[in-house]
């Protein structure tokens, strides 16, 4: 039996009285890219906030690898290999690219590798180097925070809203760029509220409405049957 | 007295002691090859079912009506018969007290009437009585049962002529003449009829009732059903005969249908047989032949303007379908089942409705208009009638038998105690001489008693079989504690660990069995 790299089993999560999770069940097996949809509200940036350690579940059963994780905190899972590109890419704005980059060397990989594997990723940020990152696009600035998480070699990345205030070209190049992770044998969970791009690489979809996930599938069948609540028409 | 003539007397003498003190066989009387039996039958000439759910009744039809009524249920020990010859169907027929009491009608009108229950029909029953029953309600109709031990019979049926009761192909003769009707010939059971003759005598004919003759109008109708015991077997009959059915006011005519359905086992083989005949039918002057294999048109009286000529389409257009139903003949080892149905006529009236809208509707709604307000109630009833548009389904000639067979339980009897077992079957007398004693049961046992020799083999054998029906064997007791042992071990020991995991770790026990702590990814 192939043990994925992410289990979520009955997951419930709540803020104060309002409950957001309310059973999530969710598998992202080894190497796959597996996209969360779901209208704004279902609960995807909680669930994401949960298996990264950021918000502690009232319910529910986190496996990692086949492992039981329970109550490890962000700082413990980002060294052992899970890494997450939150919502708002959450750069340095006053720091130049390359000083963004050296920032991430704390876990523990060389500066000169982090700036190497950032470069050869996204050239367009070698260009950038000695620009502040808050004057950078938005763009821009997503491949920097991409690049900051590659640096550290994740094995399971979460990325929330990649493509959010982003240009479709560009949103299509950040995409390719993360088939070319996946493709390496990073499993990658990614959120999308509109997300005709991310059906184009993902692996499998899963769709996420009140709290649950409501529909799994491979991303023709979800394209198929669910276009019109989940991609709203925006696609 | 002559030495020949002593002789003679002498013989027969002998030969009639001879034969009253040997045992010679009684008369072979036919054993049943069964042990118990059920048998049910049941004859409708006409079954009138209406569909129209906007009739507040809880059942499916929501109305049914069978212009004859004949049914007979008997197994080993109880027979029951019923016979009707207008019956509402057993939502009505059966639950006739609580629908009169859901009527709404003053306690002192539907107490009577709900006591009573439904009036048109006789009943019999064997052995709780009575065992027979009969009533005339109206001259020319007849209904009657009679139960019994090896006999059930239900005939119901309306006739001028009164035809039903000659109907019967073993009816009993007459008991007493009739003195009903002049045409009706006398009927067993007469002085148990409801009805005085002087009413008989003044009513004349009893045609079908004007409403119900609208919709079906028939000659005559007889249903007879029949369960009988006899030489052995068990025999179930049933019959449907109608004649002249005329149908929507005449708009289809019948010139007749007869069913019969037939059912009997001896206990190891059923059978099961019928036939169902069919006349002559007419649609709005058109004329067709039934048979099994469908309509046929032999001929054409009234040729009606754009009506096609194939005669089903020609149905359809009216509204108006007609299934000659396949015959049941279903034999199953010593089970038997045979239904027989002549006709069944489906009459959608939403196709006809367009026709009836033509009526001059409007007036009778504006004349229910006019009625005062405090009955709304009975207002609103009335207007939505007028824009009912049922389905009637019209079965012509039903006969229905069942029968089945069980055959008996071997019981094993009980074996001699065990002391008795031990003990030789043949004692000594004191004189040494052996005497005989009772003959044993086992096979290896029926040694020669006169031999005096104790059968030895005899108790040998009867101890195992005697160990065989007790107690299972004790070997299995040992393995089964050791087996329940393990398990309760395996289900304690899984609860303790879980409880240590709780205890010990801090209750960080994952209950998909997977152990706890933090993996280090990269090296999946």
């Amino acid at each position: 039996m192939v043990v994925p790299m992410l289990e979520v089993v009955g997951l419930h999560a709540a803020y104060g009285r309002i409950e957001v999770l309310r059973g999530v069940d969710l598998a992202v097996p080894k190497g796959a890219v597996v996209a969360l949809l779901g209208p704004n509200g279902a609960g995807k940036s909680t669930l994401i906030k949960c298996i990264s350690g950021l918000h502690t579940p009232t319910s529910g059963d986190l496996h990692l690898a086949g492992v039981h994780v329970q109550d490890a905190g962000a700082d413990e899972l980002a060294r052992l290999g899970l890494c997450t590109i939150p919502e708002g890419r959450a750069v340095f704005p006053n720091l130049t690219v390359e000083e963004n980059l050296r920032l991430i060397s704390y876990a523990g990989v060389a500066a000169d590798a982090v700036i190497d594997v950032a470069f050869s990723y996204f050239p367009r940020l070698r260009e950038r180097r000695s620009q502040l990152a808050g004057t950078l696009s938005g763009g821009e600035q997503q491949m920097l925070a991409m690049s900051r998480a590659l640096a550290s070699d994740p094995a399971l990345l979460l990325l929330d809203e990649l493509s959010m205030g982003l240009a479709p070209l560009i949103v299509d190049e950040l995409y390719e760029t993360v088939a070319g992770i996946a493709a390496s044998g990073v499993s990658i969970l990614c959120i999308e509220q509109f997300a005709d791009t991310a059906l184009r690489v993902a692996d499998y979809v899963a769709v996420m409405s009140g709290g649950r996930v409501v529909a799994t599938g491979e991303p023709a069948e979800i394209r198929d049957s669910m276009v019109d609540v989940i991609l709203g028409g925006a696609a | 007295m002559r030495p020949f003539a002593l002789k003679f007397v002498l013989a027969i003498l002998v030969a009639g002691l001879a034969g009253g003190l040997l045992p010679v066989p009684a008369h072979a009387e036919a054993e049943p090859g069964f042990s118990g039996y059920s048998a049910e039958a049941s004859a409708s000439p006409i079954q009138l079912d209406v569909y129209e759910p906007t009739i507040p009744v809880p059942a499916t039809p929501q109305l049914r009506l069978m212009l004859g009524y004949a049914t007979v249920e008997a197994d080993s020990s109880l027979s029951s018969g019923r016979a009707s010859f207008l019956w509402p169907g057993d939502f009505v027929g059966e639950g006739f007290r609580s629908v009169i009491d859901n009527l709404g009608l003053p306690d002192e009108l539907s107490e009577p009437i709900g006591e009573r229950g439904y009036p048109l029909q006789v009943n019999s029953r064997h052995p709780a009585g009575p065992q027979r029953q009969a009533d005339e309600p109206v001259p020319g109709t007849v209904m009657r049962t009679s139960a019994g031990a090896e006999r059930t019979t239900a005939r119901a049926g309306y006739s001028s002529n009164c035809e039903v009761e000659r109907s019967g192909e073993d009816e009993q003769p007459p008991e007493s003449p009739s003195p009903g009707t002049p045409e009706l010939p006398s009927l067993p059971g007469r002085s148990e009829s409801s009805t005085p003759a002087s009413e008989r005598q003044d009513s004349g004919e009893c045609p079908i009732p004007p409403q119900l003759a609208a919709l079906v109008d028939v000659g005559g109708y007889i249903a007879t059903s029949e369960t009988a015991l006899t030489g052995g077997d068990v025999v179930t009959r049933s019959r449907s005969e109608v004649s002249d059915v005329q149908l929507l006011g005449g708009l289809v005519t019948l010139s007749g249908v007869t069913a019969t359905a037939v059912t009997g086992s001896d206990g190891a083989k059923g059978k099961a047989s019928g036939s169902a005949d069919y006349g002559r039918l007419s649609v709005a002057g058109q004329t067709f032949t039934v048979g099994p294999d469908g309509l046929t048109a032999p001929g054409r009286k009234v040729r009606l303007p754009g009506i096609p000529d194939d005669p089903a389409k020609a149905l359809e257009r009216l509204g108006i379908t007609i299934t000659v139903p396949r015959p049941d003949r279903t034999v199953s080892g010593d089970k038997a089942i045979s239904r027989s149905e002549g006709l069944i006529v489906d009459v959608d009236t939403t196709v006809l409705r367009d026709w009836l809208d033509a009526l001059p509707i409007e007036l009778l709604a504006e004349l229910i208009n006019r009625l005062p307000d405090e009955a709304s109630e009975l207002k609103s009833l009335l207007g939505a009638a007028l824009q009912l548009s049922p389905r009637f389904v019209i079965h012509v000639g039903t006969a229905a038998s069942t029968v089945d067979t069980v055959q008996g339980i071997d019981i094993p009897l009980p074996g001699p105690e065990p002391g008795v077992d031990a003990e030789p079957p043949t004692g000594t007398a004191p004189g040494g001489t052996p005497e005989p004693g009772p003959a044993p049961e086992t096979g290896s046992a029926a040694a020669p008693a006169s031999t005096g020799e104790p059968p030895a083999p005899a108790v040998a054998n009867a101890v195992p079989e005697r160990a065989s029906a007790g107690l299972p064997p004790l070997f299995s007791m040992p393995g089964a504690l050791l087996f329940g042992g393990i398990a309760l071990a395996s289900l304690a020991g899984g609860y303790l660990r879980k409880l240590g995991g709780l205890v010990l770790g801090g209750g960080v026990v994952c209950q998909h069995g997977l152990r706890t702590g933090l993996p280090d990814l990269r090296k999946v």
